[in-house]
């Protein structure tokens, strides 16, 4: 019972820590001065926040963490319309990496890979939808690539992470918690 | 556990991530060149869409024929008086007609383009 | 797993969408012998088709008045007009095109010139036959083509010379076009364009954007796309009405002071928030240079593109910020 409740606490805690510096992330990104003549073309750091809590603590963190920084985003420094491209990628990306997650043939730099190309798939879709533009699709080329890219990136970095946050005392009690949790 | 070392499925998600970004991207510009079908209408109601990469013809509504061939459509056999869409060069860009007032017959080529040639 | 890529694919690009205006299109063939196409966004089809009524229904009534090959019944129109030999009344319309002619002659120091009916009639009947105009009879119907022969007495209106004849193609489509869109727009429409024989007039917009005009390159290809809202675009053209004869080009624009088409320009593009106006300047600076037409331009508020013989563009600096 006690362990129970530690093992909530925890996860709060957790979940809001990571929340944080996944929209700490953002804002970095925001801040930066770097264009890659694209709109819609990003470095995704915050997603190096998304794979790691997907990998470590399971799609339910992953979800509330990356649905805390698409509100955060929006509030603080987005338009409705890009509130609505970004819920959009973050649902489609989360939802094809948890997939992928299960199957054990990818390792973070897949998953995160898989993840910055369906987010900006699903940012196009959202854009032709909402404009009714369907010539918008001649911008998915370049955003694929560089999904595919940042993302396998992101993830290489979110893997790394991840190997060196977890200590061997700290891997039991992770199963642990997958049972116990969700 | 899922780390940092990577899986054959990771290079195989890159590889297909980079390849449909270069397929889709070859698809994007070559469509611009030409149109890819014309759009043959007859007092306003469309009444055939003919692919320009297929050499024929279609007569339309007794009025003129449409000729396609080596990707561009023109007009022959046009029973107006003033002929003029006959001599209207060959039309292949998205967006381009080319009209029979008379016949009120209109061919368009389809595809994305202007909303109006002049 | 790449089918489960594929299927998701697929779903996301399948969510639809509604409530979005629909873009519709109509086309009439049966006004001002040219073909008319209308293109805007409604709701709903029916919606579309209560305006496409009203505006075939607007051009039909205007193509009577300006038609001088019939007569318009229960009016009097530009065929009773040109074969009056007494003041008759003539409808409002018929009445402000001819006013606009008068003020543009004398504008284009007699380049648009609406009595050059017989000399226009004479070239059409040549075109059908193949043949070149006999040069003395050309000059014989050119001594009745001064608009001064045009006798307006209130809402009354003749001509004092039984050898001029009024022609409205250089000005009747485009004040049509400016007429149904203003018709359109009150009637509560907003996103549309109609194109009346190439004379373009739009409002409002598209979804994706401004409406998108290509000019056609007579060598093949456009030689320009203008991004407008708003404005009325209209081209004038050596290649949209033309005949040959011994293999030489004769089209349909005719200079009043040589009597032969004009072969300053292969094509002469005006953008202007009138149709109208763009209408009649297109044919204007078809016959006019480079630095007059500028100037007429100025004066308008109305930009150009001009293409010459050698394919050579040079347009004015707002025409250039229309491209995209």
């Amino acid at each position: 019972m006690f362990c129970e409740v530690r093992a909530v606490s925890r996860r709060v805690a957790e979940a809001g820590v990571i929340s944080a510096l996944c929209f700490v992330l953002s804002y970095i990104e925001f801040l930066l001065p770097i264009s890659f003549g694209l709109p819609g073309i990003k470095l995704g750091l915050a997603n190096i926040c998304i794979v790691y809590a997907l990998l470590r603590r399971g799609t339910g963190m992953a979800a509330f963490v990356s649905a805390v920084r698409v509100l955060l985003s929006w509030l603080m420094f987005g338009s409705f319309m890009s509130f609505i491209y970004s819920a959009a990628g973050a649902a489609l990306s989360l939802a094809v990496m948890s997939l992928m997650k299960r199957s054990r043939h990818f390792s973070a730099v897949g998953i995160s890979s898989a993840g910055g190309f369906m987010h900006n798939t699903a940012q196009v879709a959202a854009a032709i939808t909402l404009t009714g533009t369907p010539s918008v699709w001649r911008y998915l080329p370049p955003l694929w690539l560089a999904g595919t890219l940042f993302g396998a990136l992101n993830g290489l970095l979110a893997g790394e992470i991840i190997r060196r946050s977890v200590r061997p005392h700290e891997d039991e009690r992770r199963t642990e918690n997958d049972k116990t949790g969700t | 556990m899922s780390g940092s070392i990577i899986k054959k499925g990771d290079i195989a998600v890159i590889s297909a991530g980079i390849l449909l970004s270069a397929l889709l991207f070859a698809a994007s510009i070559i469509p611009t060149k030409s149109g890819s079908a014309v759009e043959i209408s007859l007092g306003g109601e469309a009444v055939e869409v003919l692919p320009l990469d297929e050499d024929r013809t279609f007569e339309v509504g007794g009025a003129l024929t449409v000729v396609i061939k080596n990707g561009e459509a023109s007009v022959s056999g046009a029973v107006c008086r003033g002929k003029l869409c006959e001599k209207h060069r060959p039309i292949s860009r998205a967006g381009e007609v080319i009209v029979c007032a008379p016949g009120g017959v209109v061919i368009r080529v389809l595809g994305e383009g202007p909303d109006f040639v002049l | 797993m790449k089918k489960l890529l594929a299927v998701l694919l697929c779903l996301t690009f399948l969510t639809g969408c509604s409530r979005r205006p629909t873009r519709f299109s109509a086309v009439y063939t049966d006004v001002f012998d040219t073909v008319t196409e209308f293109t805007a966004y409604c709701q709903s089809s029916e919606e579309f088709e209560k305006y496409s009524g009203q505006l075939h229904g607007e051009l039909l009534r205007l193509h009577g008045i300006f038609d001088i090959y019939s007569y318009c019944d229960g009016i009097n129109n530009a065929r009773s007009l040109n074969e009056a030999g007494e003041p008759i009344v003539i409808p409002a319309e018929l009445m402000e095109v001819i006013a606009s002619g008068l003020s543009w002659y004398d504008e284009t120091g007699g380049k648009l010139d609406l009595a050059l009916g017989s000399v226009l009639r004479l070239w059409e009947d040549c075109r059908e036959k193949g043949v070149l105009p006999d040069d003395s009879e050309l000059k014989a119907r050119a001594e009745h083509i001064s608009p001064e022969n045009i006798v307006i007495e209130g809402e009354t209106c003749y001509l004092s010379d039984p050898e001029t004849s009024l022609d409205f193609g250089a000005l009747a489509k485009g004040y049509a076009a400016e007429k149904c869109a203003e018709m359109l727009e009150g009637a509560g429409l907003s996103d549309f364009a109609i194109s009346c024989g190439g004379n373009v007039v739009t409002r409002g917009k598209k979804p994706s954007g401004s409406w998108e005009i290509a000019v056609e390159d007579p060598n093949g290809g456009f030689a320009a796309t203008v991004k407008v809202s708003g404005l009325a675009v209209v081209t004038s053209g050596d290649y949209q009405r033309f005949y040959e004869v011994d293999g030489v080009r004769y089209h349909h624009i005719i200079d009043p002071d040589t009597l032969y088409p004009a072969s300053l320009w292969r094509s002469v593009t005006v953008v202007s928030p009138s149709s109208a106006e763009a209408d009649a300047l297109s044919t204007a600076l078809f016959c006019l240079d480079l630095e007059t037409g500028r100037e007429l331009c100025k004066n308008h508020g109305a930009e150009a593109m001009w293409i010459d013989k050698d394919g050579n563009v040079t347009e004015t600096d707002g025409f250039g910020e229309l491209k995209k």
